[in-house]
């Protein structure tokens, strides 16, 4: 269950993100890649321990747990702290698959059962640099506009196609959910679309009317309280 | 939850069981099951009848089911229904194999102006829910607490018994899928352009429907 989020970072987030990116340094992208991944890894970021990094984070954060779409279709119970990531020409990330545990050497371990990236500039400024998603089964192009993000399960071979030309900026992060299973999220996502679909039928302050939406939001918070980790 | 199930049985046939059973004694005194080879023949054939009823089949997901009981109410009785043992052995169900008492259905005889009294009692998770419903209507339930009918004040009550096992074995699931289920009918039912715009809706719902079942059905 792959989903886009149009929107995630408003216009003057997305200036001020970008405006606090200016000119800043960069370090190897290797720092925080383990075993295979390392070896295939061809990207800068800003330090982990930097303030910026820390303080460009909690911004896109916020910005995500305002998003009702993301809430309800992650579920996110930790979301871990964001790398600020360039992909300047010639740089490119191989076929991978990501850690399943992010954090264990600092010492504050997280299940990765989502991943999200968040497109902080736009397809026009920079050829190549696509994500190939499910790269050895059935390979997607993703390309997205600047403060869309996309979200996908942790867990698939994945990679970022050669830059040609430009840079290629984004924030990139890994999400413990409230429901471990793929397939039961799934199954949420689906509730929660045709909640939402019905709920279009009436104006928002008769809601409680709509027989319809009232029972799926019933059947969601059910199922989610049989699933729910605590 | 209580599934009520309408038109399970035509009202004339239920007034020929009850006219061909009017005389029967109870097989115990004071219980209201009557017992002769007559109406355990009716109840076998009544399980098979019910168990090929398409609405029956989508409301209850039955596995398996055992025969009716016909049941008899007089004047002045009560009747605190007894917990069911967790699985009707085989001889007792009627049939080739036991049945897990997930479900109780009790299918209503005579109409309800016939008697007074004798609301069905069902103890649900909220709290005590009474029915006294139409001839040939049927109500589920879940067997897993204590159900009461209450007493007879006039004439006669008449309904069938039976368990049924479930594909579903949770409540909570059985639940889940009701819901998203009737949301779905409900879907059918609407003007050709609401219907256009909950195109989308309606494919969601059918493939959360289909894995939750599936993910769920003890077959």
């Amino acid at each position: 269950m792959m989903f886009q989020l149009k929107g995630a970072l408003s216009p003057e987030e997305l200036t001020e993100i970008n405006d606090a990116l200016e000119g800043q340094g960069y370090v190897d992208g290797r720092e925080t890649a383990a075993n295979a991944a390392s070896l295939v890894k061809r990207n800068v970021q800003l330090p982990v321990g930097s303030e910026l990094r820390a303080r460009m984070s909690q911004k896109i954060e916020q910005a995500l747990r305002r998003n009702q779409m993301f809430l309800w279709l992650a579920m996110p119970k930790q979301i871990g702290p964001f790398h600020l990531t360039r992909y300047e020409e010639t740089h490119t990330y191989g076929d991978h698959v990501d850690n399943s545990i992010m954090g264990l050497q600092a010492g504050a371990p997280m299940r990765a059962d989502i991943s999200m990236t968040v497109f902080l500039n736009n397809p026009e400024d920079y050829d190549g640099g696509e994500l190939i998603m499910n790269s050895r089964v059935n390979p997607q192009a993703i390309k997205l506009p600047a403060g869309d993000a996309i979200v996908y399960p942790t867990g698939e071979f994945h990679r970022v196609e050669p830059v040609t030309r430009g840079v290629r900026s984004v924030a990139i992060t890994w999400i413990q959910s409230i429901i471990r299973d793929t397939h039961q999220r799934q199954i949420l996502t689906d509730i929660w679309t045709a909640m939402d679909g019905v709920s279009k039928l009436t104006p928002e302050d008769k809601l409680d009317e709509n027989q319809a939406y009232r029972s799926l939001s019933k059947t969601h918070w059910g199922l989610l309280r049989l699933w729910a980790e605590s | 939850m209580i599934i009520r199930l309408t038109n399970l049985m035509k009202p004339d046939e239920a007034a020929k069981i009850v006219a061909s059973f009017e005389k029967e004694t109870h097989g115990t005194p004071g219980q209201p099951m009557l017992d002769s080879d007559a109406t355990r023949r009716v109840g076998a054939d009544m399980r098979k009848a019910v168990m090929q009823i398409g609405g029956f089949s989508v409301a209850a997901m039955p596995r398996r089911m055992s025969d009716f009981h016909i049941h008899r109410m007089d004047e002045g009785m009560s009747h605190a229904i007894p917990i069911d043992q967790a699985v009707m052995g085989a001889g007792d169900a009627g049939g080739d194999d036991p049945v897990r008492t997930d479900l109780r259905i009790t299918l209503f005889l005579n109409p309800p102006v016939e008697y007074g009294g004798g609301e069905l009692a069902v103890n649900v998770s909220t709290g005590i829910q009474k029915l006294k419903m139409n001839v040939g209507d049927a109500a589920i339930y879940p067997a897993n607490d204590y159900h009461f009918v209450e007493q007879i004040t006039r004439g006669a009550r008449w309904t069938a018994e039976a368990a049924i096992q479930s594909i579903i074995r949770e409540e909570e699931q059985r639940t889940a899928l009701t819901e998203i289920w009737s949301v779905m009918n409900w879907m059918q039912t609407v003007p050709q352009e609401t219907a256009d715009q909950l195109g989308p809706s309606y494919r969601a719902l059918k493939r959360a429907h289909s894995n939750l079942h599936r993910y769920w059905a003890d077959v």
